[in-house]
């Protein structure tokens, strides 16, 4: 082949790179998402359900007015939350599993705090349980990256099984200390103090404030990783533990704080969803909360930002889920493949990212 | 173009085609208000509907509305608490004016969704509500542990009777104490005693315990669980203990040589009783329906194949005798 065609691009050529990146970047996800809307609606299809009538109530139900968006919004809340602390956390080579349990600790604490002391000012009320969450949450995450400093422990096991501490502890909170009285006798905790309820953001839906709180931890974590040392250091800590030794940082302490606002930052989740809208604390409050919100953080390839889109894309998912059962009558386990092929497709569609990220994270293994 | 941005684009994209998407059959909604004539039910459940337990008496519950009034159904299962109130507010939005939320963990969800659809009632199985769209129900505790407790006085043969029971709360207790006297008005010298397992579901102290009692020499067993049953009717019936069981299930077929008598609580039935009262124009918010052998909601199942006549009669005579009132059983 002539050397002339390298050196001196033809015209097409030049318009091809030119146009290269933008057809990547909106006609590969296209594709996906077109390969996904395909093969969910042949499933449906067999299964004898009208795929437009499922598709349409998946819009409609995730982003289609008002209160369908406000729903998207209030489910985004702990996915972002949670997804900000496994991003963070995951950046300096802390793999916290653990958001479920500390989600959970963060609930129990909020709703302790928050049942009790009546007579205090609102305002202080309000703040004092979600502290009581913060605390909690980073308190429960504390415990396994202690372990692994001290112990060598690893902190995924651990994170992983100290979930199951969490969730049975709040099972038998509820069933005996915190268990509300009244004639039901069910395994259901007191109600938080009505004012201590975070204020609603619009009328006749339960969009909250806490939307406020998580937009607040986004910026704050950007700002963080991007303009302070801290941030520098979580970032060296992760890429290279040994490198960041010999350039003075203690890993360690970087360890134990990036999993304490880890932590905290589930621990806000948790008091989100009680204080938000949930009022009481019941047995699985929200069993896959903290795991879905490690799928958000990797697809977000670890971003504030990109933290926030995801967990909205999770979020229109799960209430756009609710209404493909609700109005297209879409049995449950139809409703989930759709789901998961939906994630699919936008995973595929970025996989050379995930890629990288993997590649990068599985270097860091090594010694 | 920075991988990330690429990825940002990419779901602001995605997002905006789903909501324009979404939008544009907004106009085929469902109208709110229905023709009075029919309804429309819906049921909501935490678990998944082929349990054959809990949650397939919930379905079982609005497929026997189907067939009786051939109203319109609808369900979701395996809901989670985020998604609660949601999924009430989707099916009141769609016109459904009956929806059924199967237990008591739907209380709050209720609450929050009530006020806006003053035309749908909210019906919350095993549970007390408040709410001028709201009602309750309950079954009649206590009136199966009379008669059951009558039938193992009856049967047994060295005046020892051991009840296992699920968990130590007020609508099983209400049960093991008319156990107690139900054995006693027939048999002054039944010593019945109570352990607990602590749970519905846990096989292995489900097992335990049932051991337990049979170490005490008991020649009848009442087992008054979930899941644990079955695998403690098996127990039993390998030491030759006769069994009373029920509850959630028709335990005859799983011995018929070895079960006395079931105790049954009609879950479908209550769904179908709410139903009725819809039907009648009875139905009022405010008020918690309970359902027991008079609504035909409680009863005793099939006897077993090795129960005298004479037990089955007087237990039956006694039935007829509370729901005639000639019978006074200490149950209000």
């Amino acid at each position: 082949m002539p050397d002339s065609v390298h050196d001196q691009p033809t015209a097409r050529a030049r318009i091809w790179s030119w146009m290269k990146q933008p057809l990547a970047s909106v006609g590969l996800p296209l594709l996906a998402i077109v390969a996904a809307i395909l093969l969910g609606s042949i499933m449906m299809l067999l299964m004898g359900h009208d795929p437009l009538k499922a598709y349409a109530a998946l819009g409609r139900g995730s982003f289609g007015n008002l209160g369908a968006t406000s729903e998207t919004l209030k489910s985004a809340i702990p996915l972002l939350l949670c997804g900000l602390g496994i991003a963070f956390s995951f950046q300096a080579g802390a793999f916290n599993i653990g958001a479920v349990g500390q989600m959970y600790l963060g609930a129990l604490a909020a709703v302790i705090v928050g049942g009790q002391f009546a007579g205090l000012p609102a305002p202080l009320h309000m703040t004092l349980a979600t502290l009581a969450a913060l605390l909690a949450g980073g308190l429960w995450a504390l415990a396994p990256a202690l372990f692994k400093v001290y112990a060598g422990a690893n902190e995924i096991i651990s994170t992983i099984l100290l979930n199951y501490v969490g969730i049975y502890l709040v099972d038998y909170m509820v069933a005996g200390p915190i268990k509300a009285g009244g004639a039901n006798n069910a395994p259901i905790s007191w109600p938080v103090l009505e004012d201590v309820m975070y204020p609603r953001l619009i009328p006749r839906t339960q969009l909250h404030i806490g939307l406020f709180i998580a937009l607040t931890a986004m910026v704050a974590l950007y700002l963080v990783m991007r303009y302070t040392t801290l941030g520098q250091r979580v970032r060296v800590v992760g890429q290279n533990p040994v490198a960041a030794r010999h350039a003075g940082i203690r890993a360690d302490r970087v360890f134990l704080l990036t999993f304490f606002v880890s932590g905290s930052l589930a621990g806000l989740a948790g008091a989100s969803e009680i204080l938000g809208y949930q009022v009481r604390l019941i047995s699985g409050f929200a069993t896959t909360t903290g795991y879905d919100a490690i799928a958000v953080a990797l697809l977000a390839g670890f971003q504030p930002f990109l933290v926030g889109l995801a967990a909205l894309f999770f979020a229109g998912l799960q209430t756009g889920a609710v209404a493909m059962e609700a109005i297209a009558k879409l049995p449950s386990q139809l409703v989930g493949m759709i789901r998961v092929l939906a994630i699919l497709a936008v995973l595929a569609a970025s996989s050379p990212r995930i890629l990288a990220l993997v590649r990068r994270l599985q270097g860091e293994e090594q010694p | 173009m920075k991988p990330s941005k690429l990825f940002a684009l990419f779901m602001i994209g995605v997002i905006a085609a789903v909501a324009l998407f979404g939008c544009a059959p907004a106009a085929t909604q469902a109208p709110a208000t229905q023709a009075p004539a029919t309804h429309k039910v819906a049921m909501i459940t935490s678990g998944s509907t082929n349990d054959m337990g809990w949650n397939y008496n919930a379905l079982q519950g609005i497929q026997q509305i189907k067939d009786k009034y051939g109203w319109e159904i609808a369900y979701t299962e395996n809901a989670k608490p985020a998604d609660q109130a949601n999924i009430m507010r989707q099916y009141a939005q769609q016109g459904y004016d009956l929806i059924f939320a199967h237990g008591f963990e739907y209380g709050e969800a209720i609450l929050a969704v009530n006020k806006d659809f003053p035309n749908t009632m909210f019906a919350q199985i095993n549970a007390t509500t408040e709410g001028d769209n709201v009602v309750g129900t309950n079954f009649r505790f206590g009136e199966l542990g009379y008669f059951t407790g009558m039938a193992a006085g009856l049967m047994t043969k060295n005046n020892k009777i051991g009840i296992v029971a699920a968990v130590d709360a007020p609508q099983v207790t209400a049960d093991t104490d008319t156990m107690k006297t139900g054995a006693l008005s027939v048999n002054p010298n039944a010593d019945v005693s109570v352990s607990f397992v602590g749970d519905w579901a846990d096989l292995v102290k489900g097992q335990q315990v049932t051991q337990a009692q049979i170490d005490r020499g008991v020649d009848i067993l009442i087992i008054m669980g979930n899941d644990f049953t079955p695998p403690a009717i098996e127990l039993a019936k390998a030491k030759g203990i006769k069994v009373i069981a029920g509850w959630t299930i028709e335990a005859y077929p799983l011995a018929p040589e070895t079960i006395i008598v079931s105790a049954i609580q009609d879950v479908p039935g209550v769904y179908v009783g709410i139903a009725d009262q819809l039907a009648a124009g009875t139905l009022k918010g405010n008020t918690t329906s309970v359902f027991g052998f008079a609504e035909g909601k409680q009863y005793l199942g099939k006897w077993g194949d090795t129960v005298p006549q004479e037990v089955k009669d007087k237990v039956n005579q006694a039935v007829q005798d509370y729901l005639a009132g000639k019978l006074d059983i200490g149950v209000k």
